[in-house]
């Protein structure tokens, strides 16, 4: 009887929590009164002040209702009731409607978005893998018992080890002087055959004494790449154990089910009965025998790399984080840049279009130039430029009656030191002009004056 | 294992960068779009605008003052005229526009339909985008006063 055993497992949810869980109100809540506090002052806003209390009531009907009766699938109608009630409503008529409406259908599409698929979860399907799951469990805990039983002492045995390139737990993981061995335990019953291309084939009896095809995988895919990961490690770490000849390590298929009728002689990996599994084990002849201390570094060091594993997927989270991160970033930034550069040259055109016209109804070239400049004052505060950078030259070097013209060039610097990401670039500068012809036949033109 | 992470990755890239590179070029092209929309229907205004100073000088002085209409042909002129310098420069066209002006008794309207060269959609494929703008100018003379229309 070996003492040396290690249980990694993590404990499967009991039955009774599920059930808790189940019954308890719908998820978010936290994240929709979140929600709430920045949404209800931005919809009361819009109708002030009936707006803040209908939009406070909604917000407030929406908790307390998921408080004591959240469900989803319930949401999911009332979101669908609301969308048709927004969009069927009038508008204007009743005071708040509006932001009550609003915050109503966003706070329950928060909901919907953090409870969808909980329903589902209570079907058959679910009920049937959890039963699998405990059986499973279970088989793992009767295999688990026997080779504490009855593999000697100088053996280490872990169980439900997980590394971070594995396929899923390692079920049992037996480190002895003979060798490493793998163990992967499938708790099911009925006629299990491995086929001579290696595909496994499960058949039951149902209860009526007919047969059919159940569900088994490849299991002896999953044990190999349980194999690939151990090897990779020790590979990586106890590099002494494969030069010369190589640690060799060992797959084996449990089958515990009482129930089980085996075939399994095409199989890769081993397969074998729990009753024969740990003489299998002791009677196996290794290429390399492993010195004791060999047996306690691979222990060590695999244990070590499983504790590692949530620390090397939240680095691996990080960094591609980190990669991801720049890109999205420079996206909503390059964004609100391209924005200001297409406003900007929006703004520019008014300008270049307004003081043109201006000058055109000028009486001569110094009344055109006036008549420009005022309006280039005028028309330039309320479009958001910033003056400094602005640079509004008049031309009024064409201007006759006959087949005169003025012109207006505009030229802008868009500033973006202030948009993080892109600050960098330099300012791009936009130019517009326009050319506005004058009118012979306009009243007061002075032809003395535009013909000096 | 490594190798089939690596190609996992591949795919992800593959599927992704495709989609980003469209979102940049829809933004970008959008937004020379619109700018080029907003220049090409100033430029077109303008033009309107110069065909409505033509007049009809004949039909003015036989009149009395009181027949005021435009001289098609001269109206025509002035607002190609104005096209022609103006259309040239800056906005970036995959072929020459096609400029129509219709010269009525006292309004002219000028439309320009052309195709844009893109700069970045044309990776996934689309190297022109239409854009049109259409402008009225009327001949105005006398005051009215309220009512008098």
């Amino acid at each position: 009887m070996t003492r040396r055993v290690v249980e990694c497992h993590v404990q499967l949810p009991r039955s009774e929590d599920r059930l808790r869980r189940e019954h308890h109100p719908g998820r978010g809540l936290t994240l929709v009164a979140g929600c709430a506090l920045v949404l209800v002052p931005i919809a009361g806003a819009t109708e002030q002040p009936v707006g803040w209390f209908s939009a406070c009531g909604a917000a407030l009907c929406v908790l307390l209702m998921f408080r004591f009766r959240g469900r989803a699938r319930a949401t999911g109608w009332l979101l669908l009731l609301l969308g048709l009630v927004g969009l069927a409503a009038p508008r204007g008529i009743v005071a708040g409607l509006g932001a009550a409406v609003f915050v109503t259908l966003a706070l329950l599409t928060v909901l919907w978005l953090a409870n969808r698929g909980r329903g589902r979860r209570s079907s058959n399907g679910w009920r049937e893998r959890e039963a699998q799951q405990v059986a499973g469990r279970s088989g793992e805990i009767q295999v688990a018992g026997v080779l504490a039983r009855e593999l000697p002492d100088e053996y280490v045995l872990i169980n439900g080890l997980a590394l971070p390139r594995g396929a899923g737990d390692i079920d049992h993981l037996v480190i002895g002087p003979n060798g490493v061995f793998l163990l992967e335990t499938k708790t099911m019953a009925g006629r299990i055959v491995c086929q001579p291309d290696g595909t496994w084939q499960r058949t039951r009896i149902g209860r009526g004494g007919t047969s059919y095809v159940a569900y088994i995988g490849d299991p002896a895919a999953q044990v190999q790449r349980n194999i690939y990961a151990v090897r990779d490690c020790l590979r990586r770490r106890l590099p002494h154990l494969y030069a010369g000849r190589p640690l060799w390590l060992e797959g084996i298929l449990v089958f515990p089910h009482p129930r089980t009728e085996l075939a399994s002689e095409h199989s890769r990996i081993p397969a074998v009965r729990l009753a024969d599994l740990a003489s299998s084990i002791r009677g196996y002849q290794p290429r390399r025998m492993l010195r004791p201390s060999d047996v306690g570094q691979i222990a060590e060091v695999l244990l070590g790399e499983s504790h590692a594993r949530p620390l090397a997927r939240s680095a691996q989270a990080l960094v591609e984080m980190a990669l991801a991160l720049p890109v999205v970033l420079t996206l909503v930034f390059g964004t609100v840049a391209l924005s200001r550069v297409v406003q900007a040259h929006s703004a520019i055109v008014a300008i270049a279009h307004e003081v043109a016209r201006a000058g055109a109804l000028g009486a001569s070239p110094a009344d055109a130039l006036t008549r420009m400049q005022a309006r280039a004052r005028e028309v330039t505060p309320g479009l958001g430029l910033d003056g400094t950078l602005l640079d509004i030259v008049p031309d009024v070097s064409a201007y006759a009656r006959n087949d005169g013209h003025v012109a207006a060039t505009v030229r802008y610097l868009v500033n973006l030191r202030d948009v993080p990401l892109v600050g960098w670039a330099p300012p791009p500068e936009l130019r517009v002009r326009h050319v506005e012809w004058i009118d012979p036949f306009r009243g007061g033109i002075d032809d003395a004056a535009s013909q000096r | 294992m490594r190798s089939a992470r690596r190609a996992q990755a591949f795919v992800y890239l593959a599927v992704t960068l495709p989609v980003f590179v469209a979102m940049v070029g829809l933004a970008i092209d959008g937004a020379l779009l619109l700018t080029a929309r907003r220049e090409l229907q100033s430029v077109v205004d303008g033009a309107a605008r110069a065909g409505a100073t033509r007049l009809d000088m004949a039909s003015l002085r036989g009149g009395g003052g009181g027949q005021v209409k435009l001289d098609p042909l001269a109206a025509r002129t002035a607002s190609m005229s104005y096209l022609v310098q103006q259309l040239a420069t800056d906005i970036a066209w995959q072929a020459p526009p096609n400029a129509r002006v219709e010269v009525g008794r006292v309004r002219v309207r000028v439309a320009v339909e052309g195709e844009l060269r893109t700069a970045f959609l044309r990776v996934v494929g689309v190297d022109r985008v239409p854009v049109a703008a259409a402008a009225d100018a009327d001949v105005q003379y006398g005051i009215r006063g309220p009512g008098e229309d």
